[in-house]
């Protein structure tokens, strides 16, 4: 009697979050699956011509325009996440080695973490764009030379290279992402057995070789998660280029260059494209559980180390 | 040229500064233990030697790590300094080449004209309403899953959780088509309550929230039995208190995502229902130097209060996040 | 793994079940128009609802002409909603109609009407229109600016109407008169004198006067070898334009027209191709973006912005085509004397018509009717949609809705009746202060109607406007060859 009570009223204190999940999570996961069969979708009418695979097929011919998005995400994603990880390591085991400060440093570092991504990427626009810009004042001094970062007409050229906005759009990933990785590495690393560093100090190893031989390789488990995620989070890129560029998603004279996945979802369903958006979907969903499994595989091999 | 001579030295000051008192005591620490220890002229010497080479190679280092992380630091706060200075600048003064570093006239009026430009008040009335609602239905269903997955017994929990968590790895993009469209059949185009109810679960909490229910020790909850107290009294009485510090982190945690949230709102609202951020890249969009100092001012607006709440419970954002896999 | 074979079984159940539901969902099926006598007409009783995207401050002149409706029909009430920009608009009523929510009548651009009638929302209007009682006499009928009224009927090869002329602008020329001044040019161009233009604030310069583009290309070459010009550094050049335009799609549009090329053309009903890549079209975009190059043509995108009248005002540019009815935006006050022009044409096609290459974009929404559960609120919106567009004998002028919206909106009268009278020739010419603005850009609009064309509208023409906007960016601005651009805005449109 008093187990079948405490079913009841557990599903009861389930009830509110079950329904709630079924209407926002579950249904529309389905539902989404499904519409991205669906041929010829009309949104106002709600209505389909055939179930096939066709919006695949528009979404994933040859030459079309998603599949330059998609490289354009691929791009972000092979570029940034290793050049993040490394960076976060270095300066988590900078932030470890110290004694003095270590709180302020901190504090800095996280900063950018709890930052609204579309607000900072417009100070980021304004940093970089045109010829008065501050990134290419300082350029100039160097003799490196200014560069026409995010178009418009400019001295350096009307036009924005696909590699200049690449390039402002990767160290604003790279800077906003910063923070939760050097938060996990040096949770990391305060947890290392200092016994390790005193054995490395008797056979007098350089400051190198412990960073590679001892270092990295103890924290491989939050470098495993921390590039599996960061991929995870990278492919799913969007607001940053929407801080960046504004609604064009790329510089003037471009054909939304800076777009990606995401963001092509999002443009195919304001054109009501529910078909392409929801194929879109899909193959983010697609590569998203390839990473996932991934990242869950590694883990479950860690635990067994 | 000037400029970077001047930042180049304050950082090397400021380096300095560092190493001297870092390395202070610990030899002050090693010259009294040799004078107790003095046996050997030679192996003194030897000794002290050794010291000095160590003292270098720990000077070495300091001057490394510390350069390395305030040159980062600097980059990571030139954005945060150079947003405040453009804020406070004159039209005429954004277009002036060279750039000046520091403002000449301070210009606190941008603030208000931005603010009135862009009907900010409305947003920000907006986005504490969804940010409030949206918050306590969360914690609501939060509270009541986290407590039956972590301390009720029924038929087919593990799976349930299991599937709970499952659908934290689908990417929302998924989920955000089908929504818009429900929502716009319920009529619920255009209202808070479409921002709010769709966000009132949130897997990520129930599973923060199950592993803080799951440490509180089992006999607390017999105890309780034993008394005849109610589960749902237990819950208020005796788990929420000690999982308060959970509970802040995911208040903050959540309301700080309302703060935040630009997609869905832009997607189910238009004109006076939009939110802070909407607000922002909407009203703003031009890159037109006229209005650059007014785009930097309400940006300085969304992100103060963001720092301060930072500032204030860096504590509980931590905790909170450095158990995410998902963010990143 | 019995877990993730449960998991499967269930979402394999749930997707066979959204599978199932939905489809087959039908069209609103059209209303027979209910009879009334004109007695009967007077008690109808219905709640009409209208969205517009006119802003707050035309709201209220729509409030005034619902106030003269409901002296005709008592009963009917008008509920008006401002939803925004045109883009909104559009958005609000696509999502409308999914739920059937739709508005009784809106204001429309051709290819927003084209993307209603795929939702399969939008009332003909041709029963309406013949109805013996309440339709339009031929006489009404005549009354439309006939290039006004067709745009209506362009969605089939049939002309079925399907919307009615509401608020109309088209694009002028405006010019610094002070610098022309100053350099001779008001004289040269036979432009009359800054005096006239000055002193009776008439902005219209002299009788028949006009820019072709080839003048304008001459004052550009003129521009850029100015000693002011040349003496500027390379970080100031790129701030200062002879020229500029504030929409590349419809610099686009116009200029391969007048150019002697195609843009877009029906194929049937309510299908057409895009054949905008021509030799024509690229002599167009070529010839521009040479001026470009040379320092003298410019868009408004090059800083990032919709429009060029802040440069415009601040001197920067010194000849600029913009909206009619954007006409307050590009008044610079004290600062110079402002002159409006007519649209420029080329020297070769002036007098040969629209058919010739002599022509100018007509711009400006329609009101359309769309289907309606009760026919009886479907009747009060055609009721509302006739009145507020047509003339009324039994009404004054004051009280005529027509002349309360041209008059106070600066939008252009619709009806020739409307143009014709004494008043609205009074309102052109002005009163002792001489004529405002809003009144000569009318009237330059006026002169240069036998000019206006419409592009047909059929499924994707609002995507090919966006693309084309694309395609003179991506020359300007973009670094990329004729061919590069013209191919990627024809992939992007034919995928």
């Amino acid at each position: 009697m008093e187990v079948k009570r405490n079913q009841l009223s557990a599903w009861l204190y389930l009830l509110p979050t079950i329904i709630l999940m079924a209407i926002f999570t579950v249904y529309p996961l389905i539902r989404s699956f499904f519409m991205a069969f669906a041929e010829n979708y009309n949104y106002m009418t709600d209505t389909w011509s055939s179930i096939g695979i066709n919006n695949f097929r528009i979404i994933l011919g040859e030459g079309s325009e998603f599949l330059q998005y998609l490289k354009t995400t691929c791009l972000i994603v092979i570029i940034s996440v290793p050049i993040s990880v490394v960076l976060s390591l270095l300066i988590a085991v900078g932030l470890n080695s110290i004694k003095k400060l270590t709180k302020l440093y901190q504090t800095i570092f996280f900063m950018p973490y709890v930052t609204n991504s579309i607000a900072i990427g417009m100070v980021f626009s304004v940093m970089f764009a045109g010829d008065k810009s501050i990134v290419n004042y300082v350029l100039e001094l160097l003799g490196i030379g200014g560069q026409n970062w995010l178009g418009g007409v400019s001295t350096y050229g009307n036009h924005a290279s696909y590699v200049s906005q690449m390039t402002v759009l990767l160290i604003y990933i790279v800077w906003h992402s910063l923070p939760f990785k050097i938060l996990v590495l040096l949770s990391g690393l305060q947890g290392i057995d200092k016994q390790y560093y005193q054995a490395a100090q008797i056979d007098s190893a350089s400051k190198f070789t412990v960073l590679t031989k001892i270092t990295v390789p103890l924290l491989s488990p939050q470098i495993a998660f921390l590039t599996t995620t960061s991929f995870i989070g990278a492919f799913k890129e969007y607001s940053s280029v929407i801080g960046l560029f504004g609604a064009k998603e790329g510089a003037t004279g471009g054909h939304y260059d800076m777009r990606t996945i995401v963001g092509y979802i999002y443009a195919s369903l304001t054109d009501l494209n529910v078909g392409e958006a929801c194929a879109g979907a899909v193959v983010l969903f697609v590569i998203i559980m390839v990473f996932t499994l991934l990242k869950n595989f590694i883990s479950r091999k860690q635990i067994h180390y | 040229m000037p400029l970077l001579i001047i930042f180049s030295l304050i950082i090397a000051l400021f380096v300095i500064v560092i190493i001297y008192k870092t390395i202070e005591k610990p030899s002050r620490r090693d010259g009294r233990l040799n004078h107790n220890l003095v046996i050997d002229e030679t192996i003194e010497l030897e000794y002290q030697k050794q010291i000095r080479r160590e003292i270098i190679a720990k000077v070495v280092r300091y001057v490394i790590a510390y350069s390395l992380l305030t040159v980062a630091a600097f980059l990571v706060v030139f954005p945060f300094y150079w947003m405040f200075a453009t804020s406070v600048k004159s039209a005429e003064e954004v277009m002036k080449m060279p750039p000046t570093i520091f403002p000449h006239e301070i210009h606190i009026e941008n603030f208000k004209v931005a603010m009135q430009s862009a009907n900010f008040g409305r947003f920000l009335i907006n986005t504490l309403i969804v940010g409030v609602f949206s918050t306590l239905g969360t914690l609501v269903t939060t509270v009541t899953s986290a407590f039956a997955f972590a301390r009720l017994n029924f038929r087919g929990r593990d799976l349930l959780f299991s599937m709970f968590i499952a659908t934290m790895m689908i990417p929302g993009e998924m989920m955000v088509i089908t929504n818009f469209i429900t929502i716009m059949e319920w009529g619920m185009y255009n209202t808070y309550a479409a921002m709010i109810i769709p966000f009132w679960v949130s897997t990520y909490y129930i599973y923060l929230l199950r592993n803080t229910f799951k440490q509180i020790p089992n006999e607390l909850y017999y105890a309780a039995k034993v008394d005849g107290t109610s589960d749902f009294k237990y819950l208020l009485k005796v788990m929420l208190p000690i999982a308060s510090p959970t509970i802040i982190t995911i208040t903050i945690l959540k309301l700080m995502g309302a703060w935040n949230s630009y997609v869905w709102p832009n997607l189910i609202t238009d004109e006076d229902m939009r939110l802070i951020t909407n607000g922002l890249r909407g009203s703003f969009s031009s890159e037109d130097g006229a209005t650059v100092h007014l785009q930097m001012a309400a940006t300085t607006v969304v992100t103060v209060p963001l720092l301060l709440v930072f500032i204030f419970f860096r504590k509980y954002i931590m905790r909170g996040v450095s158990r995410s896999g998902i963010k990143g | 793994m019995k877990k993730l074979l449960a998991f499967v079984l269930i979402f394999t159940a749930m997707f066979l079940t959204v599978a199932c539901g939905g489809n087959g969902g039908g069209g609103n099926s059209v209303n027979d128009i209910p009879e009334y006598t004109e007695e009967q007409l007077k008690d109808l009783t219905a709640t009409v609802t209208f969205w517009h995207a006119m802003g707050q401050a035309k709201t209220e002149i729509i409030q005034t002409m619902i106030k003269g409706f409901n002296k005709k029909y008592p009963n009917i009430t008008v509920e008006i909603q401002n939803q925004g920009g045109y883009g909104d608009l559009r958005d609000k009523i696509t999502k409308s109609i999914r739920t059937g929510d739709q508005p009784t009548v809106a204001q429309v651009y051709p290819d927003h009407v084209t993307l209603y009638m795929s939702g399969n929302a939008v009332r003909e209007l041709d029963s309406y229109k013949d109805h013996k009682t309440y339709g339009l006499s031929a006489a009404q009928l005549n009354d439309y600016i006939a290039s006004y009224y067709a745009e209506g009927k362009i969605y089939d090869d049939k002309g079925t109407l399907y919307s009615i002329p509401f608020n109309k602008s088209t694009e002028v020329l405006y010019f610094n008169a002070s610098w022309f001044e100053e350099h001779g040019l008001l004289e040269q161009y036979g432009l009359g004198t800054i005096e006239k233009i000055n002193d009776v604030k008439t902005f219209v310069p002299a009788e028949n006067a006009h820019l072709t583009w080839e003048d304008i290309e001459a004052i550009g070459q003129y521009y850029v070898s100015l000693d002011e010009y040349k003496n500027r550094p390379a970080s100031e050049k790129i701030d200062y334009y002879a020229f500029s335009y504030d929409s590349e799609d419809n610099l686009f549009i116009t200029l391969t027209q007048q150019w002697g090329g195609k843009y877009t053309q029906l194929t049937g009903e309510n299908s057409g191709e895009f054949v905008f890549d021509n030799q024509q079209s690229r002599n167009a975009m070529q010839w521009y973006l040479n001026g470009h190059r040379a320092g003298y043509f410019v868009t408004a995108s090059a800083w990032n912005a919709d429009y060029t009248s802040d440069k415009f005002v601040s001197g920067n540019v010194v000849m600029t085509i913009g909206s009619s009815a954007g006409c307050s935006y590009n008044n610079p006050g004290d600062k110079f004397v402002l002159g409006v022009l007519p649209y420029p044409q080329r020297e070769a096609n002036i007098g040969k018509g629209v058919d010739g290459g002599e022509l100018v974009i007509q711009q400006g929404t329609n009101v359309a009717l769309f289907k309606c559960e009760d026919p009886n609120e479907e009747l009060a919106g055609w009721l509302f949609i006739k009145y507020i567009t047509t003339w009324d004998p039994e009404l004054s002028f004051d009280e005529q809705p027509t002349a309360i919206w041209a008059v106070k909106s600066g939008y252009f009268p619709i009806l020739n009746s409307l143009m014709n009278s004494v008043e609205y020739q009074e309102f052109l010419a002005g009163g002792d202060d001489g004529q405002t603005l809003e009144a000569i850009v009318a009237e330059v609009g006026y002169a240069q109607a036998e000019n206006y064309f419409v592009s047909p509208s059929f499924p994707g023409t609002s995507k090919c406007r966006d693309e084309v906007e694309l395609l003179v960016e991506a020359i300007l601005y973009g670094g990329k060859t004729l061919d590069q651009a013209y191919a990627q805005a024809l992939a992007s449109l034919n995928k």
